[in-house]
């Protein structure tokens, strides 16, 4: 083990006592030592600098040019990211995960080390030198605790450090239930000397759960000596949802300890660069000590920001030595202030101010564990709230305002109902003729239309195209979709007869992702005869309204002269929005619907599930489904044909910017053929370029493009990465072959596998669509074997999110209506 | 289903099922239908208008006689259409000649596929649930069982073919008492027309085997039974050439025809019908092909396989039956404009660039079709 580290010196040094001039010279070189040296034994680390062009012993840049690594690389790799052989790693530490999946880092000695002595440095400033009693507030390190601890243990341990002796405020009761041992707590404080300041420790969620929430209501307090402390450490993800801030935090704890409120230290870390700790100062900011340095970054850009802007934290320290932890970009919000430290510490003054939002699940990943029964006891039945009926949409007669919400809504169903026997009697090829007419409008996408270009307007259109819509019914109405207009034989009986009727009202529940499907499947209760009400997302966005209004004013009349208006369409539809918790409403919804149809997102899926129906009531449910792509070797013979494909590809891969259930995010590639996974790789960033002018991308949030940068960042350590300077589309190679969650936005996920059949253990019956580039024998067994694992579609590759009949296994028109017989029977 | 399109010689398209012999219609009732919409034209009695009400096994049956007269427009086809989207038959019945099937296909379209548009739709979405039953009331035109409707269009003042093969019927009825009362020179310049298909289409550049077996039988009949049309009312026989006619249909709508088709389609703007026009240069133009000695052979392995001597036992047999059909007054009119149809370019100009007439056996140029012509008339 080399001794002798920069660092080594580094961290000796007091952590607020030094010049900045004097930091910036030892700093940057124990840094870039450190980094020379995770380059010089770490293979993945040498990948990922190769990957952003960065080579550190020729760099002579300022540290806001060195490649950061997004915290979740160690997520996906900490365990393999090390520096040192694994003879010399004693530890692997993991983050307490509080959300999601935790980070991993691996420790040799000297990054214990200096850990420990970085720790306790930075602490002891705060709470001075000399040992004190401390109340931790959580379980004993007894055996039989270890579980209920978790990954709290490591970092109570070592706290203790500055403890002289230690009472656990936290008892586990007989029935196994944790509570704060007030007795306890007060024969601690009593035993103690009363001029012996006291410091109590916890992680911040234990202390709201255990401490607050239980102990102020009751009137308790604890009055600890002067000069105690309140540290507590672990930050404030798991108390998201409590509408507590900070602020009201410190004063409740300040409230039942006695402790004066600028001694309530919040302590910031992250596992990543454990060791370093970054606690309040009463000047109400932290402090980078010595030992690191803070940048501040556009979540977009990832360019710095000015002193004062908002931004992602980005941490810089020479400490990590057996992982290449040093410069970490984190998803915590702060800004850096650049005003001087009125008590006196030097380094840079930041303050934490959250935590960047995880993007958005927008698509269909979002799988269920399991499949909902459907019974008025499978949701969250015991919350409900009243909320404003919306009326988004409607051109029937007025409704009375003077009534109550449900009694509106009522009216308002009763209305459309009213409506069902002018739209049986409108033929099915006039409504085809008419949503043909509304489809040219759609196709030009002007006007009130022209913002839903970016979200399939084009696809709507050519799909409600007369003849594309003529064929869907046909085959969705048994092979002939005049069967809605009267009997006609049953399988060419003279003696038996059969017909379709409408149903009644369809209730859709519409998801806030692809907003064009819920079209497909109105324009399809329409075309059945249906009178429609749409309870539109949160997120529609007047998407629905709009594309309803193209309805205005527009006729279509057959070469035999009947005439259909589009303004008498438009009273059999309604579009509403009221709050999903507003169980009356969402009750009389359901009770009233003849056919219910929940679209993509779980929110959709579990709201129909938890609502009571009519015991006939048609359930149609297009619930939360991922696909991917596989390509076979065979079709890849020649550069040309790969070209073809990978723009198809590329194709699946844009539309609906892969919200839809059918988009790919992940592309299994076959080895062997002409053109290699790699390769493929190349030509489909190419496709992605040329497919982002043709179908323009819409606008992400700034959680999607840091989901986007994460990725990225993840796959500069473990594979390759091609893509557009923004975020507009990512092409991401590995040699893994996992099938990777998605991360919408276009980002395509490629992976080698030897044969296209591997693919088959990731196809249940939560993968809707295949999309195959294979052909013969070999794409026919595939989708076989797919379909019986349970897969909807194998579709050709550029035509995944045609919306076809049949869809997620069902022809959606059938459903759509009930089937009457005259004559026979036959037997 | 797919079906071949454009010159490709090897296939035999769709039949249809074809209901022939006394009281053929009757063949209907094993035909499941609840409702049923005959178009007619306007010499159907009411007879027949029983009989076809008892060979139906429908709810409701609805006659409408056709809105329109000689080729059929979109404009006079809507009052029928309009007929048809309200009683919305699944079974369609059109009784009458050539015009009246023709009609009833595009009726059938327009009905199913409101929004279809020559120039605009894919034809093969053109899958149609309703069944189209064409009874022919006269014999020789082949619509019954041809792909093309004839229409024609008012924007551009010219007839237009619409072809799909969709449009051919599913079920053909043949019942002679349908034309036995049928002007017996009508009759005749129509089995002419049937000849003209059997020899151009058996001649055509485009070769089929099969059909050329449906040419050879055609003839055969033709030959056998044509006299039955001036001799007497023997509904056997008078069957026997509606068949014949379908056969010939079946060869024209396999295998393109020639020269004979490109200047009748041609002449027809001087008022000359279309069979008239056929009889009046048929001879001349298998005089000129067989001066090529693939013609040549291609005529005599005809004659052979038909029932013939040799090619000039059947080049007489067409010169018979064209001699005594009285066509003089055709005749007369074109040797009229003789001088200016010569004179005209583009009356040659459009013969050989008629869709209708690129099947011909020899290339065909401007010489060669004046030949042909100056021959007929001389």
């Amino acid at each position: 083990m080399k001794e002798g580290y920069i660092t080594d010196s580094l961290i000796k040094t007091d952590p607020y006592k030094y010049n900045a001039s004097e930091k910036d010279q030892i700093f940057s070189k124990s840094l870039m030592e450190e980094i020379r040296f995770h380059y010089d034994n770490n293979e993945q680390y040498r990948s990922f600098c190769n990957n952003k062009k960065f080579d550190p012993y020729s760099f002579d840049g300022s540290l806001e040019q060195i490649p950061a690594i997004s915290v979740s690389v160690f997520k996906d790799l900490g365990a393999s990211l090390k520096s040192v052989p694994d003879s010399e790693v004693k530890l692997s530490l993991q983050s307490s995960a509080t959300s999601g999946v935790p980070s991993t880092v691996v420790l040799d000695k000297i990054t214990a080390k200096r850990q420990a002595k970085v720790m306790v440095k930075v602490v002891k400033d705060f709470i001075g030198a000399e040992r004190k009693p401390f109340i931790v507030v959580d379980l004993s390190p007894e055996p039989e605790n270890i579980m209920f601890l978790g990954a709290r243990y490591a970092a109570i341990s070592g706290y203790l450090n500055f403890a002289s002796n230690v009472n656990y405020a936290l008892k586990k009761k007989n029935n196994n239930i944790v509570a704060f041992d007030v007795d306890g707590v007060n024969s601690f404080v009593d035993s103690l000397d009363n001029d012996t300041p006291i410091v109590v420790f916890g992680f911040t969620y234990m202390l709201y759960s255990q401490v607050v929430k239980p102990l102020l209501d009751k009137g308790i307090n604890f009055n600890l000596p002067k000069g105690s402390k309140i540290i507590h450490i672990g930050g404030w993800k798991k108390l998201e949802n409590e509408k507590i801030s900070k602020d009201k935090f410190n004063n409740s704890m300040s409230q039942l300890f006695a402790v004066e409120e600028k001694h309530v230290i919040d302590i910031y870390g992250f596992t990543e660069q454990m060791g370093l700790n970054y606690p309040d100062c009463e000047c109400g900011f932290k402090h980078t000590p010595a030992y690191s340095e803070v940048i501040v970054r556009n979540p977009v850009t990832r360019e710095v920001v000015k002193d004062g802007e908002e931004g992602v934290l980005e941490f810089l320290s020479p400490v990590p030595h057996s992982y290449p932890g040093n410069v970490v970009l984190t998803d915590d919000v702060g800004i850096i202030d650049s005003n001087i430290c009125p008590y006196g510490r030097s380094g840079t003054r930041f303050k934490i101010l959250g935590r960047l939002k995880k993007a958005e699940v927008r698509g269909c990943g979002d799988i269920l564990g399991s499949k909902l029964k459907f019974t008025s006891a499978s949701a969250d039945n015991n919350s409900s709230e009243v909320s404003k009926l919306e009326l988004h949409y409607w051109k029937g007669t007025n409704l009375d305002v003077a009534k109550s919400v449900k009694e509106q809504f009522t009216e308002l169903i009763d209305t459309l109902t009213s409506k069902k026997e002018w739209l049986r009697s409108q033929p099915i090829d006039a409504l085809i003729g008419l949503v043909g007419v509304a489809s040219k409008e759609w196709l030009k996408a002007e006007g009130h239309l022209a913002p839903l270009k970016e979200k399939g307007l084009s696809f709507l259109a050519n799909w409600a195209k007369p003849e594309h819509l003529n064929r869907i019914s046909t085959i969705g109405l048994r092979g002939n979709r005049q069967l809605i207009e009267g009997f006609l034989p049953l399988n060419g009986s003279r003696k038996q007869f059969f017909k379709a009727n409408q149903r009644g009202l369809v209730c859709h529940w519409l998801a806030g992702n692809v907003q064009v499907l819920g079209m497909f499947a109105l324009i399809q209760a329409i075309l059945t005869k249906n009178v429609n009400l749409l309870k539109i997302s949160s997120k529609d966005d007047g998407v629905f309204t709009n594309l309803l209004k193209t309805f205005e004013g527009i006729s279509y009349t057959t070469k035999g002269g009947y005439t259909v208006y589009g303004d008498d369409l438009l009273e059999t539809i309604a579009i509403v929005y009221f709050s999903h918790k507003d169980k009356e409403l969402g009750e009389l919804m359901s009770k009233s619907a003849n056919v219910r149809i929940a679209w993509g997102g779980r929110e959709a899926v579990e709201t129909v599930a938890s609502y009571p129906s009519m015991f006939d009531t048609e359930d149609i449910i297009f619930g939360p489904k991922i696909s991917f792509s596989a390509i076979s070797k065979e079709v890849l013979s020649t550069e040309r044909k790969a070209k073809k494909i990978a723009r198809k590809v590329a194709v699946d891969s844009s539309v609906f910017d892969q919200t839809g259930c059918a988009s790919p995010h992940n592309l299994y590639i076959e080895k062997g053929g002409e053109i290699s996974p790699r390769e493929f790789c190349k030509l489909l960033a190419d496709g992605m370029k040329k497919t982002a002018m043709q179908i323009p991308k819409g606008i992400d949030s700034v959680e999607q493009i840091s989901a986007i940068h994460s990725i990225r960042g993840l796959y500069d350590f473990k594979g390759e990465v091609w893509a557009s300077e923004d975020a507009t589309w990512t092409v991401l190679f590995s040699e893994d072959k996992d099938l990777n969650p998605p991360v919408y936005s276009r980002v395509i996920m490629v992976h080698p596998v030897d044969h296209i059949d591997e693919t088959l253990k990731y196809v249940d019956d939560n993968i809707q669509t295949v999309g195959l580039a294979a052909s013969g024998e070999k794409a026919l067994k595939f989708a076989e074997k797919a379909a019986c694992n349970g897969v909807m579609r194998c579709p050709e590759m550029g035509r995944m999110l045609n919306f076809e009949s049949p869809w997620d296994g069902i022809f959606l028109m059938e459903r759509m209506v009930r089937w009457s017989t005259f004559g026979g029977p036959l037997v | 289903m797919w079906e071949p399109q454009g010159i490709y010689s090897k296939f035999l398209l769709k039949q249809p099922v074809l209901l022939f012999g006394e009281n053929a219609i009757m063949g209907l009732k094993t035909y499941a239908c609840s409702r049923v919409a005959v178009i007619h034209g306007s010499s159907l009695n009411d007879e027949y208008k029983k009989k076809v009400s008892k060979a139906v096994s429908a709810f409701e049956i609805s006659f409408i006689a056709k809105t329109w007269g000689g080729e059929p427009t979109l404009a006079n086809l809507s009052a029928t259409i309009a007929e048809i989207e309200r009683i919305k038959p699944d079974l369609i019945i059109a009784i009458g000649g050539g015009s009246v099937i023709d009609g009833a296909k595009m009726v059938r379209t327009y009905y199913e596929f409101p929004f279809f548009d020559v120039n605009e739709t894919k034809f093969s979405m053109l899958n149609f649930s309703t069944t189209l039953v064409a009874v022919p009331t006269t014999i020789g035109s082949g619509a019954e069982i041809s792909s093309a409707s004839v229409m024609y269009n008012d924007d551009t003042k010219s007839k237009e073919f619409i072809v799909s093969h969709q449009f051919i019927p599913e079920i053909i009825v043949l019942e002679a008492s349908l034309i036995k009362n049928a002007p017996k020179n009508l009759l005749s310049l129509s089995m002419i027309d049937a000849l003209s298909h059997c020899i151009e289409g058996y001649m055509s550049n485009v070769d089929n085997i099969l059909v050329d077996s449906y040419a050879e039988k055609a003839i055969q009949i033709i030959s056998q039974y044509h006299e039955v049309i001036s001799n007497g009312d023997n509904f056997d026989d008078l069957n026997k050439l509606q068949l014949a006619s379908v056969f010939a249909g079946l060869v024209q709508n396999h295998c393109i025809v020639g020269a004979t088709h490109a200047l009748a389609h041609q002449i027809s703007a001087y008022g000359i019908s279309h069979a008239a026009g056929i009889s009046i240069f048929l001879p001349s133009v298998i005089r000129k092909n067989i001066k090529n000695d693939l013609a040549k052979a291609k005529f005599e392995k005809l004659a052979l396989h038909s029932g013939f001597s040799d090619s000039d036992s059947l080049l007489l047999f067409t010169d018979n039956m064209i001699s005594v059909l009285q066509i003089e007054k055709e005749r007369n009119i074109v040797i009229e404009n003789r001088d200016n149809i010569l004179a005209d370019n583009s009356f040659f100009d459009r013969a050989l660039s008629d869709k209708g007439g690129q099947g011909n056996i020899v290339t065909m140029d401007k010489e060669f079709l004046q030949d042909i012509f100056k021959s007929a008339i001389s």
